[in-house]
């Protein structure tokens, strides 16, 4: 009900709260666009180089989140409480 | 010891070259260039319009792209709320990179939500106690999170695109 009366651009995207986490590949798609933009010499081969980066940013990420997800799992609790 | 043979004055451009064995990068022709201001403000006026001014027309419609795909993503996602000067100075200070739009969001967000003009004002008690009303469209939680992030990350990339604009144009360009 409440998505009939959704205006885009002025509310928020009330369900977006379930699926944030995969906005993370549109943020990193348009920060590899912009700054492949401004690094590259030449852009004969851009788009590859953009989807190159974006995979790059992903990996970075979802290596990062499984290496804190192990040091909160894994490692805090096998520490000496006192 | 301080080297004292080597005398810097305000009136000298100061240029810093490589030494010889350094690897020639892509800016090394432009080391000697003036700043183009102009180029650096229209790149700050609409992104991408720097690169377009100076010649590199390509260049600047994908900064464009990327800029404004990432700040019309955020204020998607998050709303009018997540560019506020007022509540969010430190991450308008990087939202405002982007340029005018920047000012524009916050301004539609004052005369449009916190006005009331737009959904209905709620009341909210304060961490403080005082009494406040906040827009029913306030965006609160993750998804502000994300949508104040993707308008702050375009406005630190264009921040980037117009010092780039600043040195002037490329001499290899596509």
């Amino acid at each position: 009900m409440s998505m009939i009366a959704y205006t885009p651009f002025v509310q928020p995207i009330a369900d977006a709260a379930h699926w944030w986490w995969l906005l993370v590949v549109p943020m990193c798609a348009g920060v590899s666009v912009t700054w492949k933009a401004i690094r590259l010499r030449a852009l004969d081969r851009y788009w590859p180089e953009v989807a190159i980066m974006t995979g790059q940013l992903l990996a970075g990420m979802v290596a990062l989140a499984a290496g804190l997800m192990v040091l909160v799992r894994v490692v805090l609790p096998m520490l000496p409480a006192d | 010891m301080l080297d004292r043979t080597r005398h810097y004055t305000l009136s000298q451009p100061r240029t810093f070259r490589r030494g010889p064995t350094a690897q020639a990068s892509m800016h090394d022709e432009l080391e000697d260039q003036p700043l183009h201001f102009a180029a650096g403000v229209l790149g700050w006026i609409c992104p991408g319009m720097g690169h377009i001014r100076n010649g590199d027309a390509r260049r600047g419609r994908l900064i464009m792209l990327g800029i404004f795909g990432l700040f019309l993503t955020g204020v998607l996602v998050g709303g009018l709320d997540c560019v506020d000067r007022r509540e969010d100075g430190l991450w308008f200070v990087a939202q405002a990179g982007t340029g005018p739009i920047a000012f524009l969001t916050d301004a539609l967000n004052t005369g449009l939500l916190k006005s009331g003009k737009m959904g209905t004002l709620l009341p909210m008690t304060a961490p403080n106690g005082a009494m406040l009303q906040v827009s029913s469209f306030k965006s609160v939680g993750s998804v502000n999170d994300v949508g104040t992030l993707f308008t702050a990350m375009a406005g630190l990339l264009n921040v980037v695109a117009l010092l780039d604009a600043l040195r002037g144009p490329r001499k290899e360009s596509t």
